[in-house]
């Protein structure tokens, strides 16, 4: 025992000590903006063309904002986008406040987690598309290694952004980032008093949500530090 | 007199049936009256008389003479199709079209500023018709009456009757290819009138006064002139293609087979005439005697038979018809291929043929109505929605002038809001009030207490209609850090209507 833990203690002095080799930085068209600073910032620019992606986080933290806003981003540079929500949970309007333009939103209702992975796999396979977003939904279903592998391929083969959006880490080693949008927490309107007694007046709105995100593994170089996001209510 | 062309197919029914079983080329083959053994052979190949068929032989005396004779029934949506083929070539050159039977009749006046001269036409006619399966001949001359001559007695696929040349040519040619009835063509052999010259040479008014009306316009045809008009007949843009099976079939492969052929003339005749399929209707007849009809539609019009062929097959996948089928009918909605304009700075999108099978194979995955573009009904109604066909994006991309972010682009980038992740249903819950505020929920798979209720949002609209709506939202934020929509309707039920993420 004491010779593995003192292995371990060697292995991780020798990590330290190398010096951390960094991918080369891709190029600006190999880069597809999110919309977001905070999530550009950790991602060195963008989502990656052809590469998979995942955007995780539970209830609340964000995760859906930003997709819908790299979607949002996406359109409004011309390209066509697809998203397949696997529990159907899009909200027009709410795509509509991210930027959404409708037109070149391909939107897939898969209803079940296999059947999405096939409906993303066919629009990468069909071409064309800038980014493809994959909404996992909350179910809980074992997906096998070998079908994220084939995800990987055709959006390596497409040349798309592909964007998994999911409460936790599924894609493994075959994600080229993870980001992690987690601690919502809700931001009240300030208190209104009454400029006669001091008294407050009107009871406190909540106006929006802060969350932290940050980039939980990357094949790009060192991580940055995790970002802070606002995200607006109403 | 008005320049006439006449495309022609000789043997039609034999055309007919080498357009839909090009593997039938080059081997004896013979059209029978029907499929019974002692229908009378009306059509054969070259190959089927070399080896000793012949025209009104039964079908089983031609077997007997040539037992590798392959016998084929005449079949009238074939030949119906060939004769909607071969006018399809001719409206391919935009002129004045008249079908007659197993030819067509082309005012060609007014093309000598689009072609060199006439037999540029003529080669076209000809390409136009092998284009969609036919080897047709054509004839061109003043008049519908020595065209039809030039094209069916021409010893050349292309004979131009020069203006002014119409009776030397006509001279020569036996008189029976004036096509005369029965008992004028006795009448002019009994009179020991061999050949249109010898017609020709006649007292006009002796032949009218022995012949009648008809020997009349024979005679005038033998002399070369024919001054019937063209009956121009409006382009029509429903294509259709058929084909009756010898046996029921229930299998999907042996139908895609089927299908194939017919998807692949469609095209053809749709590009004949610069157009695209816009949409199908597929008509399958059953073996009760019942029809199995579908309408295909198609998120871009195509020339392609492959995207085309995985869309009727997916859809006959989806929904299978309820019996054997016994024939195959293909009606294609003619349409103009898209011309996208494509722009220098933005993503080119995916190619319209291959998005259409992609939507349609996504279709067949997901169910109907659980793919396409999404768009806000026209209601005030929370989170209705419209599913619309998918058409691939055409909204004008905003130019990014100086490399830089496009303002839009910027103005997003600096506030995100939060979506909300719509429940479909919304959930039924039981919630606990604190005054008119929710302070607890439960129900559903939901159970959380609840630390921030903001509201309530008053939404009401309809009420002029039977489905009027009323509704409280409240914006709440549960103690475990998540933030839902709850609402309660006009009859004091709550529901989670999502949660914001």
């Amino acid at each position: 025992m004491a010779a593995v833990a003192d292995r371990l203690a060697r292995l991780a002095e020798l990590k330290r000590a190398l010096p951390h080799k960094a991918a080369p930085a891709a190029r600006p068209d190999e880069l597809l903006p999110t919309g977001s600073e905070a999530l550009d910032r950790l991602l060195a620019g963008g989502l990656l063309r052809g590469r998979l992606t995942e955007l995780v986080g539970w209830r609340s933290a964000g995760r859906t904002a930003l997709g819908l806003s790299a979607l949002g981003a996406a359109t409004r540079r011309g390209e066509t986008v697809a998203l397949v929500d696997v529990d159907g949970t899009l909200d027009p309007e709410s795509a509509l406040q991210a930027g959404l333009l409708l037109e070149r939103l391909l939107w897939v209702r898969a209803g079940e987690g296999a059947r999405g992975l096939r409906a993303a796999e066919l629009i990468l396979g069909a071409g064309g598309f800038g980014l493809v977003a994959l909404d996992v939904g909350e179910r809980r279903a074992r997906v096998p290694d070998v079908s994220w592998l084939r995800l990987a391929r055709a959006a390596e083969r497409s040349e798309a952004a592909l964007l998994v959006i999911a409460p936790w880490p599924q894609a493994g080693s075959f994600a080229a980032a993870t980001v992690e949008a987690s601690r919502p927490r809700p931001r009240l309107s300030p208190p209104l008093s009454s400029p006669v007694n001091n008294e407050h007046v009107s009871p406190r709105i909540l106006r929006a949500v802060s969350s932290c995100v940050t980039l939980v593994r990357s094949r790009r170089g060192a991580p940055e530090p995790p970002g802070e996001l606002t995200l607006r209510l109403r | 007199m008005p320049r006439i062309a006449c495309l022609a197919v000789i043997d039609l029914p034999l055309a007919a049936w080498l357009r839909a079983e090009p593997a039938l080329k080059r081997t004896p083959l013979a059209v029978a009256a029907s499929a019974a053994l002692t229908a009378r052979i009306v059509a054969c190949s070259q190959e089927a008389f070399a080896f000793g068929a012949r025209l009104g032989m039964t079908a089983a005396q031609a077997r007997a003479r040539v037992p590798e004779l392959v016998i084929r029934p005449l079949d009238p949506a074939l030949l119906q199709a060939a004769r909607a083929a071969l006018l399809d070539a001719a409206f391919a050159l935009g002129a004045e079209v008249e079908p007659d039977g197993d030819e067509v009749l082309i005012a060609v006046g007014d093309l000598g500023r689009l072609y060199p001269d006439e037999r540029a036409i003529g080669s076209e006619l000809v390409r136009r018709a092998r284009a969609v399966g036919l080897p047709a001949k054509v004839g061109i001359a003043a008049g519908k009456g020595v065209a039809r001559l030039a094209a069916w007695s021409g010893p050349r696929t292309i004979e131009v009757v020069t203006p002014g040349g119409e009776a030397a040519f006509v001279a020569p040619l036996p008189v029976d290819a004036l096509r005369p009835s029965e008992e004028t063509r006795a009448a002019l052999h009994r009179f020991g009138v061999r050949t249109c010259g010898q017609l020709a040479a006649l007292p006009p008014g002796e032949v009218a006064l022995r012949l009648g009306h008809e020997g009349a316009r024979l005679y005038a045809l033998a002399r070369g002139r024919s001054d019937e008009l063209i009956a121009p007949l409006p382009p029509t843009f429903e294509i259709e293609e058929g084909l009756a099976l010898d046996f029921a079939i229930a299998d999907l492969e042996a139908l895609t087979f089927v299908l194939r052929g017919l998807v692949s003339r469609l095209l053809d005749r749709l590009a004949a005439r610069h157009l695209a399929c816009g949409g199908v209707t597929l008509d399958l007849a059953l073996e009760d005697g019942g029809h199995d009809l579908r309408e295909v539609g198609l998120a871009a019009p195509t020339r392609e038979p492959t995207p085309l062929l995985t869309i009727l097959r997916l859809a006959v996948e989806e929904r299978p018809p309820p019996g054997p089928i016994t024939g195959a009918r293909l009606v294609g909605h003619a349409a103009r291929l898209k011309v996208a304009q494509l722009d220098l700075f933005a993503p080119k999108g995916p190619a319209p043929d291959r998005l259409a099978t992609t939507v349609a194979r996504l279709q067949a995955l997901c169910g109907e109505g659980a793919v396409g573009r999404i768009a806000p009904a026209d209601t005030h109604r929370d989170g209705s929605y419209v599913m619309q066909p998918f058409g691939g994006g055409q909204a004008p991309a905003l130019r990014i002038a100086d490399g830089g972010e496009a303002p839009a682009v910027r103005d997003h980038a600096q506030s995100i809001r939060l979506t909300l992740r719509r429940f479909r249903p919304p959930r039924p819950v039981e919630v606990l009030l604190d005054g008119d505020r929710p302070r607890a929920l439960s129900g559903d798979g939901l159970s959380a207490q609840l630390a921030i209720a903001a509201g309530p949002y008053r939404t009401s609209g309809e009420w002029w209609t039977e489905g009027g709506f009323t509704k409280d939202a409240w914006d709440v934020h549960a103690e475990g850090g998540a933030l839902y929509r709850l609402a309660r309707d006009g009859a004091g039920r709550w529901f989670v209507e999502g949660y914001y993420d």
